[in-house]
């Protein structure tokens, strides 16, 4: 039951060695769950790390960032003036970038789904207004399909 | 000439384990390889694996999986081995290493410098 659990925690690519050597090292429940607290998040950080590239990384989430705070222009432009307005419009591309970095270590594919971009919109909720951020999804994924339009190569999105 | 690559004290730990393994080099046997070396200072799972997945990224070692076993449950091992570029990473560390210990020998005396060896 537990080793099924800490299969489903484990990235594909690695996980038959690890949860191997975890059972090899099994001397009891204790002994096992203290194994797999310190070794399953090391080992999804160390996937995190080896599959993300970070200029395109910055490139992303900036972009994203930009889009939001053009959302918000046009949608209320009062809330840009709120104290700590620019921050907030930070927190949905900060969640779809930790979206976008699970994706790339729980799957093989390299592209990335524009639904990671809708479910950082939803980490948001509660922090930046709804209208905002359902028009700040629209055209985040108005521009991955005009991008994909032009550059079908360029960004890997599909979806 | 390939420019040597630099290495941390725990990679430096990792490579020798690797290389004193031999064929039988994987995760836990690793792990319990460092712990040796390291000792009295513990070394977990977790910073092994990061630090192998670093020395994979820098061409220092090649890993391979091997057939599963049912001692792991019937779970494959991944096999890790030694690079020529490791190799030579870990021969400059070993030299300088060399080179500090014999630095601090003549410098501090024989007795002194050879009661940190426990």
């Amino acid at each position: 039951m537990a080793e099924m659990f800490v299969s489903f925690l484990l990235p594909g690519s690695c996980r038959d060695e690890v949860l191997g050597d975890l059972y090899e090292r099994y001397k009891g429940p204790l002994q096992y769950a203290a194994d797999v607290i310190f070794t399953v998040p090391l080992v999804i950080a160390s996937k995190i790390r080896r599959r993300s590239d970070p200029q395109t990384a910055l490139i992303e989430v900036m972009t994203m960032y930009l889009v939001y705070g053009a959302a918000a222009w046009f949608v209320d432009r009062s809330y840009l003036r709120t104290g700590s307005a620019l921050l907030r419009l930070a927190i949905p591309p900060a969640a779809t970038m930790g979206l976008f970095a699970l994706w790339d270590v729980y799957t093989t594919s390299r592209r990335k789904p524009v639904l990671c971009v809708a479910l950082g919109g939803l980490f948001a909720i509660g922090s930046v207004p709804i209208e905002i951020l359902a028009c700040g999804v629209l055209m985040i994924a108005a521009f991955v399909v005009i991008i994909l339009l032009m550059f079908p190569r360029f960004l890997g999105w599909h979806r | 000439m390939v420019n040597p690559v630099s290495l941390g004290p725990f990679e430096q730990l990792v490579l020798t384990a690797i290389l004193t393994l031999g064929d039988d080099a994987y995760g836990v046997s690793i792990q319990a390889k460092v712990g040796e070396l390291s000792h009295p200072i513990p070394a977990s799972l977790g910073s092994v694996y990061v630090t192998l997945d670093r020395l994979e990224d820098k061409r220092l070692v090649s890993s391979r999986l091997s057939d599963p076993t049912p001692e792991r449950g019937g779970r494959a091992k991944r096999c890790y081995r030694l690079e020529a570029l490791g190799e030579l990473a870990l021969e400059r560390s070993a030299v300088t290493a060399k080179r500090i210990w014999e630095t601090v020998f003549d410098l501090l005396g024989k007795d002194r410098a050879k009661g940190w060896v426990r």
